[in-house]
């Protein structure tokens, strides 16, 4: 895979670099900041570009950086590897977009077969969430929210959060051994408890729905 | 010192803590990766050390967050709040309008919020949280609080020249900040 990589951190890029080499990738190129990704990608084709959220130019770089790129090259996958575990910037992240996009941790793909497995599900258009910032999500919404969470059952709250993980219903079924019916039959329950429109075909967005559902909070600033 | 040197020294050891040592554990997550890679019976105990690693981030995390939180150096006193209030148990209402305010201000508002918070309170009882900007400086409503917990942010506001009383009666405890600014 052709991988382009942004960050102003040089210890952690001259690692990520290594890792992707390793992972048999193909590094187009590695800069400090968004501004000179993008001009990198107007002459380099890639198929994933990575990206850290705190880089210049100042205060998120990351984060309109990626927003040109997605204009610029619509098909171009996005994963954000990113110091923050704040849910603040997992929703600006899937404001940009809810396919062929991702949000990890710096520290949570040190591993040939995640960094691969992230970016191979980025580039086929999935969306690939943190699992623990999924988890907090779920499990600690936010105040408006936690009554209608807390109307689920402990099997429902699994699947929720295996949701937010982004995973497809097989993958959910896969990892409850379950029959991925039985999945089918425990989202049907959470929309109809989150009062969520049941349109299961659409995945990422239904990711989206139920993650922007259990965040949301009056927006009056 | 003055106030802004002392809330500017702290932004900086948060911008240190970033840069350096938690830079410097994400980056070894990295090379743990490609050690793995030369040595395959080694990967559950890298796996082991990889998970460890990402507990001292977190925990790095909450530290930086104690210092000067980086979302509210970056994104200001709206998300930084709502982020903050998210996980509290009662149900809390933040709307931040007034723009941006100098890292001192913003700082000094912030952590009273936390304390008055974190001192407890009804928690059936909506909180509300409103931070707005007159011709004087910044405005901040708590309302439905326990306020007595004034008593443990009343200095800090102080020393930026502001003030903080309590109004709004029985019906509905408010506890109102004003600090002067540009």
């Amino acid at each position: 895979m052709r991988v382009a990589l942004a960050e102003d951190g040089a210890l952690f890029r001259d690692g990520l670099v290594m890792l992707l080499e390793a992972a048999g990738h193909e590094v187009v190129g590695c800069v400090a900041d968004g501004d000179s990704m993008v001009r990198l990608l107007a002459s380099e084709p890639a198929d994933v570009a990575i990206l850290d959220i705190r880089m210049p130019p100042e205060p998120d770089g990351g984060l309109p950086t990626a927003e040109t790129l997605r204009a610029a090259h619509p098909k171009l996958g996005l994963l954000f590897l990113s110091h923050y575990a704040e849910t603040h910037y997992l929703m600006r992240v899937l404001r940009i977009g809810t396919e062929a996009i991702g949000y990890r941790l710096k520290e949570k793909v040190g591993s040939v077969e995640v960094l691969s497995d992230t970016l191979t599900r980025i580039r086929d258009g999935e969306i690939v969430i943190e699992p623990v910032l999924a988890q907090r999500l779920v499990e600690r919404p936010s105040s408006q929210r936690r009554d209608v969470v807390a109307g689920l059952s402990a099997r429902e709250r699994q699947v929720l959060r295996l949701m937010a993980e982004g995973r497809s219903n097989n993958g959910i079924a896969a990892q409850l051994v379950v029959m991925p019916k039985a999945v089918e039959k425990h989202i049907a329950n959470i929309f109809a408890k989150l009062g969520l429109p049941a349109d299961a075909a659409e995945h990422h967005r239904r990711v989206l729905a139920v993650l922007t559902y259990l965040r949301s909070q009056p927006d009056v600033a | 010192m003055t106030p802004d040197e002392y809330w500017n020294r702290r932004l900086d050891l948060e911008r240190r803590l970033h840069d350096g040592p938690a830079l410097r554990i994400a980056a070894l997550t990295l090379r743990l990766g490609l050690l793995g890679e030369k040595a395959a019976d080694l990967q559950p105990d890298i796996e082991g050390l990889q998970h460890e690693l990402h507990l001292t981030m977190q925990e790095l995390r909450v530290i930086a967050d104690q210092i000067y939180p980086p979302l509210l150096r970056k994104q200001g006193l709206g998300p930084a709040l709502r982020e903050l209030t998210a996980d509290l148990p009662m149900p809390v209402r933040v709307d931040a309008g007034g723009g941006r305010f100098e890292a001192a201000v913003e700082g000094v508002t912030y952590y009273t919020v936390c304390e008055v918070l974190e001192g407890g309170g009804n928690p059936t009882r909506t909180v509300d949280i409103t931070v707005r900007r007159d011709d004087q400086g910044l405005v901040l409503h708590l309302a439905g609080v326990d306020t007595d917990q004034v008593v443990a942010v009343r200095d800090r506001i102080q020393w930026l020249g502001g003030a903080v009383e309590i109004v709004g009666g029985t019906a509905l405890p408010t506890i109102r900040v004003r600090i002067p600014c540009g």
